[in-house]
């Protein structure tokens, strides 16, 4: 190594030694980022999951019947599904157990320091799981093929979305902290947004609203309270009749 | 007892500032190489249950710093876009030669990508030449012939340097 060498080392070093990054904002960005990252991969993980749920749940449904619920669209029907809203207070009675065997209350153990907990399981083998750790719950729905299982994202400032849905087939997961929740069922896969109803004019507009190439048409809900939804074809197969079905199915809590 | 969040949080502060430091050099930008940082610690942060369990997960944020800028090209049409960063951040220390510094970036800026990572890993990180080939996959020749290659391409443009260097 000649004099050369030996001193462009020094001078690298030199050169960056009074560089000194913000650490805290690196790590806030950089966990906002891998966990963008850590939903795409379970979206789809959810889509094949969604497949497996889909048959089940609708011959669940047939078995078992249930209530009514509030639909978040005055125009369209009511669902004739029981939602996680209406169970505290309705009277449909709860199976004991699903066909995955899961029951409210029970903890699933994702492994490490992570846990899901069943909150709510209707006839309809709907089920909320609270979980801190998106990736270890899709790795875990695998074990659980006849249950729809929906994700509450408890690190969000409120814990829990304003909305639910009755899944008939469709897999949610919520993104309280990104106002948001990815659906999906069959070959179609949504994203739901609530929004401030200050933005509501500015979608009426389907030029901002829709989505560039999409086949279907962007869903725009009514005004409720100081919030409105969205719903958003994200992959390339959904269908206007898909997202139209899961406005139906969606109701505030 | 520590989440996953919580041992993340600690390795980032542990050793983000040696992988952004090389993530300046690398790229020459303080904003491409805060782009490259974040990135980087992201794909680290969703593979943490893995990388954590790994004998040395630096050396896996550095091979994966290293590939997310050799496929820079890629990344930039990724829809993953780091967010809210600014360069505004870094603290100056008093006396620095802001010169001679600007003179060392854009040298290693006329380097290929390839020949850059080579020269900060083998001259900056002070690696072996064993451990860069394998680092970038490629043989032990290859890093040699790269790294002549590229000291000579800065030696005209940076001759004063050994000099400031050692005053």
């Amino acid at each position: 190594m000649n004099d050369f060498d030996a001193h462009i080392g020094t001078a690298l070093r030199d050169r960056v030694a009074d560089v000194h990054p913000d650490l805290d904002r690196l790590v806030a960005a950089s966990t906002r980022a891998g966990t963008r990252i850590r939903r795409r991969r379970t979206a789809g993980v959810s889509l094949a999951s969604a497949l497996a749920v889909a048959a089940v749940a609708v011959v669940a449904t047939q078995i078992a019947g249930g209530g009514q619920t509030r639909s978040v669209d005055p125009s369209v029907p009511i669902a004739s599904e029981p939602t996680a809203t209406a169970v505290s207070t309705a009277a449909t009675p709860e199976v004991p157990r699903n066909a995955d065997g899961l029951a409210v209350g029970e903890t699933i153990d994702f492994g490490g320091d992570d846990t899901g907990t069943v909150v709510v399981r209707r006839a309809t083998s709907v089920i909320l799981v609270r979980s801190m750790d998106s990736e270890r719950l899709s790795d875990d729905v695998a074990r659980y093929p006849h249950t729809p299982i929906v994700w509450e994202d408890t690190t969000g400032p409120t814990g829990q979305p304003p909305v639910t849905v009755s899944a008939k087939g469709w897999f949610c997961q919520w993104f309280v902290a990104d106002e948001k929740g990815i659906c999906s069922t069959g070959g179609a896969m949504v994203t739901v947004n609530w929004r401030p109803a200050s933005e509501h004019a500015g979608f009426a507009d389907p030029a901002r609203a829709d989505v560039p190439g999409a086949k279907a048409h962007t869903y725009v809900g009514p005004v409720h309270g100081d919030l409105f939804l969205t719903i958003q074809p994200m992959a390339i197969g959904t269908s206007q009749q898909a997202i139209d079905a899961l406005a139906g199915a969606l109701a505030w809590r | 007892m520590k989440t996953n969040q919580d041992e993340f949080a600690d390795f980032v502060r542990a050793t983000g500032t040696q992988l952004h430091r090389a993530a300046l050099l690398l790229t020459g930008d303080h904003h491409l190489a805060e782009d490259l940082t974040q990135a980087t610690y992201a794909k680290v942060f969703a593979s943490w249950r893995r990388v954590s369990a790994a004998d040395n997960p630096l050396a896996y944020a550095r091979t994966t710093l290293l590939n997310t800028f050799l496929s820079h090209r890629r990344l930039r049409r990724n829809s993953e876009k780091p967010v809210d960063l600014t360069v505004g951040r870094e603290i100056a220390a008093p006396g620095v030669d802001h010169e001679t510094r600007l003179d060392l970036l854009a040298a290693l800026a006329v380097l290929s990508a390839t020949d850059r990572a080579v020269v900060v890993l083998r001259y900056w990180e002070d690696r072996s030449t064993a451990d860069v080939a394998i680092d970038l996959g490629m043989t032990e020749t290859a890093v040699r012939t790269r790294a002549r290659r590229a000291l000579q391409r800065l030696r005209p443009l940076l001759d004063p340097l050994s000099d400031r260097t050692r005053s």
